[in-house]
């Protein structure tokens, strides 16, 4: 087997090299991960807009959900979902909505560095409605 | 699209829930929803039959990806990769007796193709990138550098993935049959590592069955190389092989790939590679050619000549006409004029 033989010999001094550059610290993470063209389109999708973000919204009764998406050539981007009193939703039921949030926070993770973060937000709920 | 959690606590709280799960060790989460259709209109004439068949383009099939990642609190980060192919009539699937009927099975929905292509997780940091579950193997794309724009219509592969179940005449012998660009062990099940130093990354992957293969990448600006050897060892037929490829981009837009592929099966079989294009603006286009011999029947050779145009971000049309040719007596060309869209999501 000619090709096992030059896998093995090639493989040999590979794994030497490695285990010598690894050992010296030096940062072997920098791996080439582009993408083949063919494999997967470059570039954004067809629902981002001229910034490169796409924006998806959804809605039930007493929430809505929207989601802010960038799509950039490597596709960098970020969504998030958040309840909102929308226009359609009475503030009555925009303060349950939140209120039942807090309540979920408050009993799994009261120390939290996300639930004083939400505390955060209430108050800057409270500031701009008086504004 | 990606998605990356956002500042407040209530929307990390319902993006996250919403989106993936993971241990509470990580400390940024990305997710990313993406995928593609890509269709093709075919005129085919094998010298015995012709007609016209609508066909989902096997080079870079219709298929959606998900693919998460977090950054754990060492410096390191982890993810997975979860992908499926969803093709109707599969153009690599498509037979003579097609040409004159609602496409592979006879009928609407009989030509339906699904497969996973990649489900695996991963970990890297400054001690490389280690992968486990179905993906690439180190050697996959091995054979397949191209850097000339028009791969999604003309590449080391398009004869088998446009024309593999097509017939050269009434000769029994298909292109598939003919023609590989042995490009290593593909996707596979495996444990994968790679590593980089300086502009070189290194793989190596072990697969079940025992294959093994080991690959070699190098990438600048303008050149891409990769290099790979496998050994299937108890799977499959046992078979090892060899493969490089090889694509340059000047700065004109003028490019130049190349291949070659090997395997240690009876004959000692082999393909051969070269493509010369030129991009412009959103255009590119190329010439090929390519020959596999000794693989089956008889050699087999084709050329083709390829435009793709990116009409906007997302969406892209390509056309192509392309001659196959079998030496076997009987065995008449294979002309296909092919048109198609790609549109990334």
């Amino acid at each position: 087997m000619p090709h096992r033989g030059r896998i093995l010999s090639g493989l040999a001094p590979a794994a030497l090299l490695l285990l010598i550059t690894g050992c010296s610290g030096a940062n072997l993470g920098d791996i080439d991960e582009s993408v083949d063209s063919r494999e997967q389109m470059p570039g954004p999708g067809i629902f981002a807009d001229e910034d490169g973000e796409t924006t998806l919204k959804w809605s039930s009764d007493s929430t809505e959900a929207e989601a802010t998406v960038s799509d950039t050539n490597s596709a960098a981007v970020t969504a998030s979902a958040a309840t909102s009193a929308a226009a359609t939703v009475s503030p009555e039921q925009a303060e349950f909505e939140q209120f039942k949030a807090w309540n979920e926070l408050r009993t799994n993770g009261a120390e939290s560095a996300e639930y004083q973060e939400f505390l955060q937000w209430l108050e800057y709920q409270k500031f701009k409605s008086s504004q | 699209m990606k998605i990356k959690n956002r500042a407040t606590a209530l929307q990390t709280t319902l993006a996250t829930s919403a989106l993936i799960l993971l241990p509470s060790a990580v400390q940024a989460v990305e997710v990313e929803v993406s995928g593609q259709v890509n269709r093709l209109i075919q005129g085919v004439d094998n010298g015995e039959e012709s007609g016209v068949v609508h066909a989902d383009n096997s080079a870079s099939g219709t298929r959606w990806r998900f693919a998460g990642q977090g950054d754990l609190d060492n410096g390191m980060s982890a993810g997975l990769l979860y992908e499926t192919q969803l093709q109707s009539n599969p153009s690599s699937e498509i037979t003579a007796g097609n040409l004159d009927s609602d496409g592979i099975g006879g009928n609407v929905g009989g030509g339906d193709y699904f497969s996973t292509r990649h489900a695996n997780v991963w970990m890297k940091g400054n001690f490389g990138k280690v992968t486990m579950g179905q993906g690439s193997g180190a050697t996959d794309g091995s054979a397949e550098v191209d850097d000339s724009g028009t791969s999604v219509i003309q590449y080391s592969a398009s004869s088998g993935d446009l024309l593999g179940s097509m017939e050269y005449g009434d000769s029994g012998v298909t292109v598939g049959d003919v023609r590989s660009n042995f490009d290593g062990l593909g996707r596979n099940d495996n444990l994968r590592y790679d590593a980089a130093i300086g502009n070189v990354t290194l793989a190596g992957s072990i697969g079940n069955g025992d294959k093994i293969e080991a690959s070699a990448r190098y990438a600048i600006e303008n050149l891409k190389i990769m290099l790979g050897f496998w050994d299937q060892n108890d799977s499959g037929d046992g078979l090892s092989g060899s493969a490089i490829s090889a694509s340059w981009v000047g700065d004109s837009g003028l490019n130049l790939t190349g291949s070659y592929g090997t395997d240690d099966r009876d004959g000692d079989p082999d393909n051969i590679y070269f493509k010369v294009g030129f991009k412009q603006g959103d255009n590119a286009f190329g010439i090929d050619w390519s020959e596999t011999s000794d693989l089956g029947a008889g050699d087999a050779e084709s050329y083709s000549i390829a435009w793709v145009r990116s009409m906007m971000p997302g969406i892209e049309v390509y056309a192509s006409y392309r001659v196959e040719s079998l030496d076997v007596s009987g065995a008449d060309d294979i002309d296909a004029l092919t048109g198609g869209a790609r549109i990334k999501f």
